[in-house]
């Protein structure tokens, strides 16, 4: 449901947009480079989340992240490109209200981030 | 339907193919595009660039149709939405780290990247994060990078990889840091590195000498050919308000494919040199003054008509096939039997059994497909580079490429046998070869060849085997078999072997048109047509026996000639006309009358390659100064004469048309002379306690233009060239350093130069720079120069 069928246990207090950019992250800097989509669309992908986890993202990301995503899957030379693209969109569609907190409010909708906006108000 | 073939389906289109094509490849065929960044048809296929996505029916996602083979009943949709989808997605990717500066871009205008971003970008980009940034590094005079711009299509790697033969670029790095670049900072050195600039689809590979120096749609292309090899590559010269600024390859599969050398692609850039002879020059009070041309003809035809049968001309084997027929015909009207274009050849004496002209042993782009391929004294890569290309071909198709060499040389390709000999053994070592033929196929040696016997033909048993069980072999005989002392043995033994081995026999002449000058008669035993004449002094004779006076037409003597100090020595002893496009120092002090010469690029001609073929080309740029076409100089000095027939034409197209009318037909495979040398060879394993010399014509060394070429003369190649090399056993016997200055005393020759070793030079040779007028095989001795600190 969360990406490449590894399964991954966390609590409620698990903020997903900071997951999404530590995942994000991690496919980033694993993407060999070969291909087009995965090497320049990883990046994106990272930036863009890691925007909105600092606070500077704006609500039409959710929908260009979930755009791009979807530009990568299928059209990629090995399954990794897929692999760093399917939990992109599928964290959007299942927790989006976080995702939409984030951006709006500038801080984590739950765990220890919660307490602190990190942009300035 | 046979059945390696198969019916599809693109965009409606019902189309048949080859089992096992690409669909790109189809699609191609039919004159239907598929935009592509990766995919270069000369190339190996990567598929990594995505942007040639098409939409299979039946597969789970979009199909690469680089490297999708077609199948029975395929259906492919390359406009389909699905398709389309996947490009715009790829295009976008593409362009979000891709600088937008296209306005100070050198491919502006002729981008792929732009071309396409057009038909499949968005008009305003979604990408807000930064671009990536990547600090360039210098990959040498020839090739600008601005490697930000690159798009990884990786078509560079593959080039240099597969048509230069040398893993000289290559990816480092992963993910969005994959640089695309030389490893660490340091020259592409292949002689074909130029053609990085054609395959990179953005501006990430630029040209060097062209950057910023105009848009492409302001330039106006123009067809021409190689001026300085036997191959005869075909290009495009492009030119602005009469400047020729840039040479880009002319695609032909039977010549160079797409590729040309670095030679032919930057040698223009020496038109410009500060020598340019721009204006007539006439010898007065003992100085070169300038003249006009109604001044300078009668006095030029005065010289000439003087020296009666004591006059010599000396013709550059680059020089066109018109200027070359109507310098015979000059000559001869003037009662002078002695032309040659033949500059580095030393060994005349088999001239009357010569081919109708010196061939390849056949096209071009059959050397692909010979199975055995003997080079015998060439660096055939830095020789003819395409030729280089067309032997590393067939070797990465199983041919076996030998050698007999008297240097180790990197020739960038795989060798399946090596005979390195000193250069008096060159003979011997083609003798000891045809010997082992004879053991090999079980014939009987012809009576001449026991003259040349001396043992030592089980070193030669492997080679003699593989070239007998080849198919179709072939022997080419490089530079330094031409140049060679006894050429005349070796190319008699060359032809015995290629006999033997039912192959055939090509040489690598130096030049763009040795064949031509065979064909227009402007060598001393050949008139037009090449039919036999009464034969007059050749290139090395009629210097060694001075004349009253000499004619010059595009060449320099002093370097250009296989003993440049004899030619230098009779040269200032006589009169001398020179056409010239440049006005050396040394020119200055022996010409009495130069008349500035258009060189490649500025006027029409025609060469003949090495493959026999008549290629006709237009001027690119314009004639700088007072400077005229070598047609219409030759024109007009026969127009002066008494007997002055046959010089009444007016344009170029008719002097053509009486060369053609001269040539008559010629075969690609010109059948092999009758040759008749008789050596006698030296003891083999003598010891030889002096140095001897080999002279050999460096790659950017080999006519006036490239000489004056810059960015040619700045590469490593160049800087090689210019050096005096020993084996590192004679440099440490004689306690020189690598780098060291040394003063060389050759024959009557001294000049200075930077001493370098190398493990492939055989001890007892040195080798020197052409360009110091060193005859092959003078003795030589070197002292060390006192550094002025130790002074």
């Amino acid at each position: 449901m969360l990406g490449s069928g590894a399964v991954i246990v966390m609590d409620e207090d698990t903020c997903m947009v900071r997951v999404l950019e530590r995942i994000a992250r991690f496919y980033y800097a694993e993407s060999c480079g070969q291909c087009t989509p995965c090497r320049e669309g990883t990046g994106w992908l990272y930036r863009a989340i890691g925007r909105i986890e600092r606070g500077e993202g704006r609500q039409e990301d959710l929908d260009r992240l979930v755009d791009v995503a979807h530009h990568i899957e299928g059209h990629t030379i090995c399954a990794l490109g897929d692999a760093a693209a399917m939990p992109v969109w599928s964290f959007i569609k299942h927790f989006r209200d976080e995702f939409e907190y984030h951006i709006r409010e500038g801080r984590c909708l739950v765990g220890p981030g919660a307490a602190r906006r990190t942009r300035a108000a | 339907m046979s059945e390696d073939r198969v019916k599809l389906t693109i965009d409606g289109r019902t189309l048949e193919a080859p089992k096992g094509a690409m669909i790109i490849q189809v699609a191609d065929e039919a004159g239907i595009y598929i935009p592509r960044f990766c995919y270069h048809h000369r190339l190996k296929i990567v598929a990594n660039c995505r942007m040639c996505l098409v939409d299979v029916e039946g597969a789970p996602k979009p199909a690469p149709a680089c490297a999708t083979p077609v199948g029975e009943g395929m259906n492919v949709q390359t406009r389909s939405q699905r398709a389309l989808d996947a490009q715009r997605a790829t295009m976008e990717f593409l362009l979000i780290n891709h600088p937008l500066d296209c306005p100070i871009c050198d491919q502006g205008g002729e981008c792929e990247l732009q071309d396409l971003a057009l038909g499949y970008g968005r008009g305003v980009s979604r990408f807000t994060e930064r671009k990536r940034v990547v600090a360039d590094k210098s990959l040498g005079p020839l090739v600008r990078p601005e490697m930000t711009r690159c798009i990884h299509c990786t078509r560079c790697i593959r080039v240099l990889e597969e048509v230069g033969g040398r893993q000289e670029m290559g990816a480092t790095g992963r993910g969005e840091h994959m640089k695309v670049g030389t490893y660490i900072e340091q020259s592409i050195d292949s002689e074909l590195s130029g053609n990085i600039i054609d395959v990179c689809p953005v501006g990430a590979l630029n040209s060097g000498p062209f950057n910023m120096r105009a848009r492409g749609w302001e330039l106006l292309s123009h067809k021409t050919v190689g001026a300085h090899d036997c191959v005869g590559s075909n290009l495009y010269g492009h030119s602005l308000r009469g400047h020729f600024l840039r040479a880009v390859p002319r695609e032909n599969d039977s010549i160079n494919d797409c590729w040309i050398s670095d030679r032919d692609r930057f040698s223009y850039t020496g038109l410009s040199a500060r020598d340019r002879a721009l204006k007539p020059l006439l010898r007065k009070d003992g100085k070169l003054v300038e003249a006009s041309w109604e001044e300078a003809i009668p006095t030029a035809a005065k010289i000439l008509s003087g020296a009666g049968g004591k006059l010599g001309t000396l013709v550059s084997p680059s020089a066109t096939n018109e200027e070359m027929y109507l310098a015979q015909k000059l000559t001869r009207a003037l009662g002078s039997k002695h032309i040659d274009s033949r500059v580095r050849q030393a060994d005349f004496r088999d001239d009357a059994g010569d081919a109708r002209y010196p061939s390849l042993g056949g096209p071009i782009d059959r050397i692909e497909s010979n199975d055995a391929i003997l080079l015998v004294g060439s660096r055939l890569n830095k020789e003819a580079p395409i030729l280089g290309y067309r032997v590393r071909r067939a070797a990465a198709a199983g041919a076996a490429v030998m050698t007999i060499n008297p240097r180790r040389y990197d020739l960038a390709m795989p060798i399946a046998g090596e005979q390195l000999v000193h250069p008096d053994q060159l003979v011997n070592a083609l003798a000891q070869l045809a010997h082992a033929l004879v053991a090999a196929t079980g014939g009987k040696a012809p009576a001449f060849l026991d003259r040349f016997s001396n043992g030592g033909e089980e070193n030669f048993k492997p080679m003699a085997e593989r070239l007998h069980k080849a198919e179709s072999p072939r022997l080419l005989l490089g530079h330094l078999a031409l140049q060679h002392p006894a050429f005349a043995d070796l190319r008699r033994l060359a032809a015995l072997v290629a006999e033997l081995s039912g192959g055939s026999l090509g040489y690598v002449t130096e030049g763009a048109n040795q064949a031509g000058a065979y064909i227009a008669g402007a060598v001393p035993h050949r008139g037009p047509g090449g039919v036999p004449v009464d034969a007059g002094a050749n290139a090395r004779d009629m210097f060694a026996e001075p004349q009253d006076a000499y004619l010059l037409i595009g060449t320099e003597p002093e370097v250009d000639c296989w003993d440049g100090t004899a030619a230098r020595a009779a040269l200032d002893k006589a009169q001398v006309v020179s056409l010239s496009s440049f006005v050396s120092p040394a020119m200055r002090e022996y010409a009495d009358c130069v008349l500035p010469l258009g060189a490649f690029g500025e006027t029409p001609g025609s060469f003949i390659n090495g493959a026999g073929l008549l290629q006709r080309f237009d001027a690119v740029g314009t004639l700088p100064g007072d400077a005229r076409p070598g047609w219409k100089i030759l024109r007009a000095l026969g127009g002066e004469l008494e007997t002055g027939e046959g010089f009444d034409f007016t344009s170029f197209p008719e002097v053509h048309a009486q060369f053609v009318d001269a040539m008559g037909h010629l075969n690609s495979d010109e059948a092999l002379g009758t040759y008749s040398g008789s050596w006698s060879p030296e003891p083999a394993g003598g010891e030889r306690p002096e140095l001897r010399a080999v002279t050999e014509m460096g790659v950017y060394a080999g006519d006036a233009l490239v000489r004056r070429a810059e960015p040619l003369q700045e590469t490593p190649d160049a800087e090689d060239s210019r050096r005096v090399w020993l084996h590192p056993a004679d440099a440490l016997s004689r306690q020189f350093e690598d780098g060291a200055s040394v003063r060389v005393l050759a024959g009557d020759n001294a000049f200075e130069a930077v001493l370098a070793t190398d493990k492939g030079v055989l001890q007892g040779t040195v080798w020197l720079p052409s360009a110091t007028g060193t005859a092959m095989s003078t003795t030589v001795s070197l002292e060390a120069i006192a550094r002025a600190a130790e002074a």
